[in-house]
């Protein structure tokens, strides 16, 4: 039976310790004897794993296959023949020959005087539902009675510490363990938790005696919560609904680390089910048991009431809406779209699909779109993020995605960030990074940000390379440059596997890219640049992380291709520890690209030219499809202003909060004749819409997502769509009405399809998802349990290709007028528009978007912190609270777009990327002046950090 | 006044083309400038939509102002297919 297939409440194993490196690769060299059964591991295996390998369970409070042994609880004592005591199982190796003993009449007697003394100091009523694993070990070592009356000195009656809006803290049920400070400490990398004082003071403190929870440097990433053994740490949830009784796997809706969750569902007294809370799943081939605040406990908004629940329809979008049946308004939609089109032309309509929809979802959208449309008028949210990692890693490697599995990370020496903020943006996986650096890996973060992972507890970057915005591709060259000027280029592996790369070498040798010539462009100082580059260039495994710090330039694709020719000039490719990898946005923007989302290709990113290609769907679909690319968003943006676009189906996505120059966006959805929006709430964009039509949260989805590293993964649903429809069925209805026969009886039938017709995808089935996990594409006949690492032996094209990259200055540039540059982010509570964030209880760490500047550049202005200050762009003007910042570069400023009432993107320019459009977000010319004087009015604000209602956006040229 | 609105839509919309055009034709600076203007027709050719290439078109026949010397040729081989 695999863990899939167990009823009722989903356990792991927990076989106490971690494996050894030996076990991994087969060891078991190593045989002794637990309690007469023979076992082999490998060395270094603790007898406590080696027992529970042999099947025999030990008691244990403080230990588990997470962490390192400690040795605190002393409940895991074993006797060893021949040996002295009784050494703590978790503590001792494993020798050849040994022979334990886990049970004995002196084992029996020590464990129950341990329990009797930790329930002397505990309360008795904690043990309902068999939460407390302290009361479930009494019971088994038979512990009925406590002889150590409570009546002395206690810590019982302690204050229960509510402060965090997901769990709670109560000191009296704690047993000292330290399992949470040593998860907070080796799995999340935060060292915010601590045992303070000694002896019988010790007390288990997140930050200082002063904090609380909240207070405190805690993430929230729960992780303490679901080591504790007792009810000391517990989600509140599960004190609200009690203990649930049973778990589906499913994924992540958030960003595009993909964790496994079990969500664990218990039912209450009239019999409703309820999820109870989301548990990360340590066989997770993504966060392996991790998580952070938005996955964990941030999913509340899949019940908010503000949800869509019916369709919606009105004439004029100034009307209120009229809530309408699916028989309705399907045959309506179909209806307009094919008036438009007898009216204005096939090309005349079109669509989004979404990237935090499932793969099916976004299959049947484009099929929709090219099939029933009769066009190729179909763009993805993927637009404004990632196009220029499809673009630039196509070019040089020949296909569009990241090279390594998350795990490449754990055996990487240098690890080299780029234009990513992984500790707010891809927490888990940044925890894991954050491990690989406490193991000894070399940092470098090239950011004009000090980010947190720049300096955090126990992690410094050995170079930040602090980049004026914009210049990224003169800062890659640079470090390219130093490699082939200093005799650093992997001469072998450039010989066998690359190709153009004498033309390239010459290019980039010119003393135009040295360190010294562009450290005036980019502000780096060229010793550093340097230094860093060597570092790199000469390491055996180097590896490369960016975000959208790359990408949303006017330069993002050369840029991307400047990585790519930097880790193939020093052989940092095809191998565990190297490569080049792009952190995601979104939760499936890797699944939404690779379904053939762009107007230009078809799923697998093959050209909608390709005669060969083509045919296969024409087959497939039985229609004849269009030979050329369709329109990207902003080309629908013009188009529609312009008159010659007059409809649009847009799926999941707020273009009219999210996309660059909103005042152009919205006057382009202005200008529609026939706008239809589906997701889960009313947002920005449905303002604009004449039908609004409800979509499935992910806990209502049934389908796959794909994460940065290119792996499938399972999405199930726990409860029926809430709105009557899977959003796949809502698109094959229509495009039924539109006369398009289209229909499934199951999503896995849609991914049926897509490995029919895609070779990337040729071995994936739900079958196979369900039997083995997860798998990452490629996935076919020569990798039946798919690729963890990309271009092993030869690069998808065949050699790879170094392609000369020219900096070419933005067009957006500093004035007298608008002398800042704005720079756009994320932060880790919150997630891209806030649609989802802002409707749970993580608004309790960001409230607002603020402006951060440095102290410099707002004492200047004369603006403190808390001021309200007024944030122009030559494109539009908004108001936001001001928060000064040490790690703000002088000259740049930076803030969020997660509550429309920012409007962050009134600012941002119709600037973007020169080969795939993507928005230049991360440079905005930028004035930042005082809202008000400083009145004693405006000095209360501030100091109360509270912004007045009615101070959001404002228009302006 | 619609008819005013709508070319003056149409002029917003004609001059991104412009700039999309010119900033696709900077990017190949180390070219000889007819074997840049290759490259920027095979770029538009490959990924932008018919339409917009149409929109280009009737702007190079009427004059092609604005458009850099590398993105006026390229728009000139688009024509010639």
């Amino acid at each position: 039976m695999t863990l899939l297939e167990q009823p009722g409440l989903l356990t792991e194993p927990d076989l106490g310790t971690p494996p050894t490196p030996g076990e991994a690769a087969g060891d078991t060299s190593v045989e002794l004897t637990v309690d007469g059964v023979s076992v082999a591991v490998a060395p270094g295996t603790s007898v406590l794993r080696a027992a529970a390998l042999a099947g025999i369970d030990v008691p244990k409070l403080c230990s588990t296959d997470r962490l390192d042994a400690f040795g605190s609880c002393r409940m895991c004592l074993v006797e060893v023949e021949g040996g002295k005591g009784t050494p703590a199982s978790c503590t001792t190796p494993a020798a050849s020959g040994m022979v334990v003993r886990t049970r004995s009449p002196k084992l029996d007697r020590l464990r129950q005087g341990v329990v009797e003394l930790y329930l002397s100091d505990h309360p008795a009523d904690c043990a309902g539902d068999g939460r407390c694993e302290l009361h479930s070990m009494a019971e088994r070592v038979g512990v009925t009675d406590v002889r150590y009356t409570r009546g002395g000195e206690n810590h019982l009656h302690e204050t229960v510490d509510h402060s965090n809006p997901y769990f709670d803290y109560d000191p009296e049920k704690c047993i000292l363990c330290s399992l949470c400070v040593r998860a907070c400490d080796d799995i999340q990398g935060t060292f915010a938790l601590t045992i303070q004082g000694r002896g019988f003071d010790s007390r288990m403190s997140a930050g200082t005696a002063a904090d609380d929870f909240l207070s405190s440097e805690c993430v929230s990433c729960g992780a303490c919560v679901q080591a504790c053994p007792t009810d000391a740490l517990l989600e509140r949830s599960v004190v609200e609904l009690g203990m649930p009784t049973r778990s589906v796997l499913t994924t992540c809706a958030y960003c595009g680390v993909g964790c496994t969750f079990k969500a664990e569902l218990g039912t209450d007294a009239d019999g409703e089910e309820h999820l109870v809370r989301m548990v990360p799943y340590k066989e997770g081939g993504a966060n392996e048991g991790h998580s952070c605040v938005k996955g964990r406990f941030a999913y509340g908004y899949a019940a908010h009431p503000d949800r869509v629940l019916k369709p919606r329809m009105r004439d004029n979008i100034a009307d209120p809406w009229r809530e309408v049946e699916w028989d309705e308004v399907i045959p309506f939609v179909a209806r307009r779209l094919r008036e438009i089109q007898a009216q204005h032309g096939l090309g005349s309509i079109g669509a989004i699909a979404s990237s935090r929809c499932t793969d099916e979802e976004v299959f049947v959208m484009q099929k929709l779109v090219r099939a029933a449309f009769g066009n190729n008028n179909i763009d993805t949210c993927a637009r404004v993020c990632h196009a220029p990692t499809g673009y630039g890693l196509s070019q040089t490697f020949g296909t569009s995605a990241g090279t390594q599995d998350f795990a490449s990370v754990d055996e990487t020496d240098v690890i080299l960030v780029i234009g990513a903020n992984p500790t707010d943006a891809h927490p888990v996986f940044a925890s894991r990074m954050k491990r690989r650096l406490r193991q000894g890996a070399k940092l470098i973060v090239v950011d004009p940000r000090r980010t947190d992972l720049v300096r955090s507890p126990h992690v410094r970057a050995d170079y930040h390379l602090p980049v004026r915005p914009g210049t990224n591709v003169a800062v890659v060259n640079a470090f390219s440059h130093v490699v082939v000027t200093e005799g650093l280029v992997d001469e072998d592996f450039v010989a066998r596997r690359c190709e153009g790369f004498a033309d390239w070498a010459a290019f980039i040798a010119e003393p135009e890219h040295s360190p010294e010539a562009v450290e005036e462009i980019t502000g780096i100082p060229a010793a550093d640049l340097r230094a860093a580059a060597r570092l790199y260039a000469t390491a055996p495994r180097s590896i490369i992380y960016y975000g959208l710090g790359v990408t949303e330039h006017s330069q993002g694709s050369t840029m991307v291709m400047g990585m790519a020719n930097l880790a193939m000039a020093t052989g940092n490719i095809g191998r565990p520890g190297v490569g080049v990898n792009p952190l995601r946005g979104q939760n499936n923007v890797q699944g939404s690209c690779d379904m053939g989302s762009f107007p230009h290709e078809y799923p697998g990113y093959r050209h909608v030219g390709g005669d060969e290609v083509r045919g296969i769907y024409e087959r497939a679909w039985g229609v004849p499809l269009l030979e050329e690319p369709g329109l990207r968003i902003p080309n629908m943006f013009d188009a529609a202003v312009d008159g010659t676009y007059r409809a649009m189906f847009i799926q999941g996505e707020d273009v009219a909060q999210s996309d660059p120059n909103l005042n152009h966006v919205r006057a382009a959805l202005g200008s529609l004749d026939f706008l239809v929006v589906q997701d889960l709430f009313e947002n920005e964009t449905s303002k604009f819409a004449h039908v609004l039509l409800p979509g499935t949260s992910f806990l209502e989805k049934d389908g796959t997502f794909i994460n940065s590293e290119r792996r499938i993964n399972r999405v199930r649903p726990i409860m029926e769509p809430r709105c009557g429809k899977q959003e796949w069925e809502v698109t094959c209805e229509l495009a039924q009405a539109m006369g398009y026969p289209m229909h499934y009886d199951q999503a896995s039938q849609i991914m049926d399809e897509i490995a029919m017709t895609t070779p990337t995808f040729a071995g994936v089935s739900f079958d196979l998802l369900d039997r083995v996990g997860s798998v990452q594409w490629p996935c076919n006949e020569s990798a039946p349990l798919g690729t963890p690492v990309m271009h092993m032996e030869e690069f998808v094209r065949g050699k790879g290709r170094f392609v000369e990259t020219t900096y070419v200055p933005t067009l957006e540039r500093t004035t007298r007028r608008f002398p800042l540059i704005l720079t756009t982010g994320r932060i880790l509570s919150q997630y891209n528009v806030g649609a989802q964030t802002r409707r749970t209880d993580n608004v309790s760490w960001h409230e607002r978007d603020l402006l951060e500047l440095h102290p410099h550049d707002a004492e200047d202005r004369g603006i403190r912190d808390g001021d309200l200050v007024t944030l122009t762009s030559r494109v539009g003007t908004t108001t936001v609270q001001a928060k000064v910042a040490e790690r703000m570069p002088v000259g740049v400023c930076y803030t969020t777009f997660h509550h429309p009432e920012t409007g962050a993107n009134v600012i941002t320019t119709e600037l973007s990327d020169w080969a795939t459009n993507c928005p230049e977000y991360k440079v905005t010319a930028v004035q930042v002046e005082l809202t008000h004087p400083h009145t004693a009015g405006n000095v209360a604000v501030a100091e109360a950090g509270h912004v007045p209602a009615g101070s959001g956006v404002g228009v302006g040229g | 006044m619609a008819d005013t609105v709508t070319e003056a839509a149409r002029q917003a919309h004609l001059q991104s083309y412009v700039r999309y055009a010119n900033e696709v034709a900077v990017q190949f600076p180390r070219l000889s400038d007819d074997d840049a203007a290759v490259a920027v027709a095979a770029h538009i050719r490959r990924y932008w939509d018919p339409s917009i290439r149409a929109d280009l078109q009737e702007h190079l026949d009427a004059g092609g102002a604005d458009l850099l010397p590398i993105a006026l040729a390229a728009a000139r081989l688009l024509h010639s297919g």
